[in-house]
């Protein structure tokens, strides 16, 4: 026996399949590097990243800067509000005189002092006075009038000027009584500011003292507020020319400050986002008593602003970090650009990780794909190995078969006379009868078997096919009367395998006839309909009919609902339709109920397919 | 019938069996020689004054040597005259047709085992062609 063609249609599927895979394997293997692209998402979102933070940093300095600047005309504000209100407490004092026409006492400057609530309304200013012009020839009087209102009353200290500033009241009287009598053209300051007043008659501060009565030694000064006499036309004083001033000016209303209460009563440290000092010329008037030296490295923000205050010139200057006090915004863009590289770094790890779980797949895939070629090969080595086996048993087992035909006829022939007589025993005869059909049965299945293992196996050429030629053909072959076998509709003529599609529609036609009850009423209906790339070809009989639990199994092999003692039905053709079918693409059904004929219903590629050649 | 020489190379014993007696029963005139491969049966035929067979009945697949060996081993290339050879086989193969139809005097196969209608066959045939000359 020599085997078969090697080449069954499995092992070419196969083949064509494994080369397909392994074109789309190299490509998802060159997807599943990193590729450009992904350094690119990576290179975009830097940039983005980048420029977020230095927007973010930017915009929140420019928001830092205006808010330095907002504080800094805040306090600036502030400081000279207060010294308005200030100096309104002199003017008010002023007036308090005048409406007395200039004549003041200690029971009246009290009284005024107690209703100005200094403590309540004036915090910062430690007190309100009177300060007498005096000239050289009243000195005497003066100091007796004084010394009358309070026991022990002195002008002091001595000075090289003829005339004297004495501070002739000054409430509340307790915590000032250092100031009493002390006459403030003793000192520069003092009194350089005492006679600008006088003679531009507006309020006036002086410049950095330190008060008599300040027990803290701290920087201090003197606010200012000249009256004058009235004049003989009974107009005051203030805004008459400077020289006529001189003529009538008889004192001033003045009050000491120290500029930490100034600054205290004015503006809390815990209010301010800016470090405040204040100097007038070179001389520090007011520093944040908390400021550190190494703090000011982390307040990058300064400026200084000259003030322009009762007669001196007040220098502002700040320091501050920009932010309020306690907000972290200047951390924002450093959150941003953390942040942002951190989202880069997760998405390089995350590209990173995707490439690795592709390149496994499709490692796996290959695997996986070696493994199925390797099992492809081995089921088309075992299918063509059962092919061969196939054929060789059968082949094998034809020959004692037909041994045991022949000597079983043998037997009959010699034991003719024997059967012939009335002595003979009526079973032998009728056993060898059943042992020559046993045997014929067997030839019948093992025809059967080949015929079925040979289907697809050798290469068949395509031919024109007239299909109503063919059908033609199988009924003359079948013997049937005419009107048996009707051809419904039109059937195509097309380029096929002839031989198959005429051994697939002889199995079918033939069955209808073969298993009708009464043959000679039979009636078959072939038809064909386009099917999408198929021919349907539809073929229907009067028989009787196949119940539909049966349905699965008449394609199997050998499967024969009926018990016929024919025994040239060998239960493999509709096994050989359905293999044949199957192997170009098709498929093949039924329809049938029990006692109403049965539809069968297969699909023949309209394409030559050579599929299974 | 008229007699004839007929020489049956066979290795199977049953088949050697079965033709003996299909022959005894249709052609009793008949002389059959029987050999068991091509080795026997070219022995049988170098035999001095041995038989000249009409007819050679041969087995395709036999043991030693095969009815294909057996052809070109003695009468290819050589001065023996080929007689009637019918193939006797178990398969209609096309492959084993084509191995002898380099031999002209290959007429036919036959499926083995033979029965009577093949035999009655040979019968007439060899008559007719005996007589055609």
């Amino acid at each position: 026996m020599t085997a078969h063609p090697a080449n069954g249609p499995m092992a070419m599927d196969s083949a064509l399949d494994l080369d397909e895979l392994k074109r789309q394997q190299a490509a998802l293997q060159r997807g599943g590097r990193l590729s450009r692209l992904h350094v690119a998402i990576v290179a975009a979102s830097v940039v983005v990243t980048v420029l977020a933070w230095y927007t973010s940093s930017t915009l929140i300095e420019q928001r830092a800067e205006q808010r330095f600047k907002r504080e800094i005309g805040r306090v600036i504000e502030l400081v000279e509000e207060r010294m308005h209100h200030y100096e309104d407490a002199l003017l008010a004092g002023v007036a308090s005189i005048q409406s007395n026409e200039g004549v003041v006492s200690r029971e009246r400057w009290r009284r005024y002092a107690d209703s100005l609530q200094i403590n309540e309304r004036y915090p910062g200013i430690s007190g309100i006075g009177v300060i007498f012009h005096v000239a050289p020839d009243e000195v005497d009087a003066f100091t007796e009038r004084a010394a009358a209102e309070n026991p022990g009353y002195a002008i002091h200290p001595p000075h090289e000027f003829d005339f004297r500033l004495p501070i002739a009241y000054i409430e509340p009287e307790a915590p000032n009584a250092a100031a009493l009598g002390l006459d403030v053209a003793f000192e520069h300051n003092r009194r350089t500011a005492a006679l600008r007043a006088r003679r531009l008659g507006t309020t006036q501060i002086s410049g950095p003292i330190v008060l008599v009565q300040d027990a803290g030694r701290t920087p201090g000064f003197l606010f200012y507020a000249p009256y004058y006499a009235y004049g003989g036309d009974g107009t005051p004083a203030q805004g008459v020319a400077p020289r006529y001033r001189e003529q009538q000016f008889r004192g001033l209303v003045y009050a000491p400050l120290v500029v930490e209460s100034l600054v205290a009563g004015t503006l809390d440290r815990r209010s301010r986002d800016v470090r405040l000092s204040i100097r007038d010329g070179d001389e520090v008037l007011y520093t944040d008593a908390d400021a550190q030296p190494d703090e000011d490295e982390h307040l990058p923000y300064t400026a200084a602003r000259q003030v322009e205050m009762y007669g001196r010139t007040w220098t502002f200057e700040f320091r501050g970090s920009g932010s309020v006090a306690g907000e972290s915004a200047s951390r924002q863009p450093r959150v941003v650009l953390i942040g942002g590289l951190l989202i880069e770094l997760m998405l390089v790890v995350l590209f990173w990780l995707m490439s690795r779980s592709n390149r496994r797949m499709i490692a796996l895939a290959e695997g996986m794909t070696d493994d199925l070629s390797r099992h492809a090969r081995a089921l088309a080595d075992t299918n063509e190995e059962l092919r061969n086996y196939a054929h060789i048993v059968s082949h094998d087992l034809q020959t004692p078969i037909r041994g045991i035909q022949d000597l079983a006829g043998f037997i009959r022939e010699d034991l003719g006379e024997y059967l012939a007589s009335n002595d003979a025993v009526s079973e032998v005869g009728t056993n060898l009868d059943r042992l020559c059909a046993q045997a014929a049965r067997g030839q019948t299945l093992i025809t059967g078997i080949l015929d079925y293992s040979s289907v697809g196996v050798h290469d068949e050429s395509l031919s024109s096919v007239d299909v109503r030629e063919l059908v033609e053909q199988i009924g003359a072959t079948l013997d049937v009367r005419p009107g048996q076998l009707v051809i419904d509709g039109e059937l195509p003529v097309f380029e096929t395998h002839a031989v198959r599609l005429g051994q697939v529609l002889a199995n079918l036609i033939g069955n209808a006839f073969k298993y009708h009850p009464e043959r000679d009423r039979a009636r078959v209906h072939v038809s064909v309909a386009r099917h999408g790339a198929f021919h349907r070809f539809t073929v229907t009989d009067n028989g009787p009919g196949i119940e539909p639990r049966h349905h699965d199994r008449i394609f199997d092999v050998f499967e024969k609902l009926q018990t016929s003692a024919d025994v040239h039905s060998s239960g493999i053709g509709l096994s050989i339709v359905r293999k044949s079918v199957e192997l170009l693409g098709g498929s093949v059904s039924v329809a049938s109920a029990a006692g109403q004929g049965a539809t069968f219903r297969f699909d023949w590629p309209v394409a030559n397919v050579r599929r299974a050649a | 019938m008229n007699p004839a020489c007929i020489l049956l190379v066979e290795d199977t014993e049953l088949d050697r069996y079965v033709a003996r007696r299909v022959f005894a029963r249709c052609w009793p005139e008949a002389t059959v020689l029987e050999a068991r491969d091509g080795i026997e049966a070219i022995e049988l035929l170098e035999t001095e004054g041995g038989p000249q067979p009409d007819l050679i009945l041969l087995d395709v697949n036999m043991p030693r040597m095969g009815g294909h060996e057996f052809l070109n081993t003695y009468y290819a290339d050589s001065d023996h005259e080929c007689p009637v050879v019918m193939m006797l086989t178990s398969s209609n193969r096309e492959e084993d047709r084509q191995l002898t139809e380099a031999f002209a005097c290959v007429r036919h196969y036959f499926s083995k085992p033979i029965d009577r209608a093949t035999v009655q066959g040979l019968a007439d045939w060899l008559e007719r062609t005996a007589r055609a000359p």
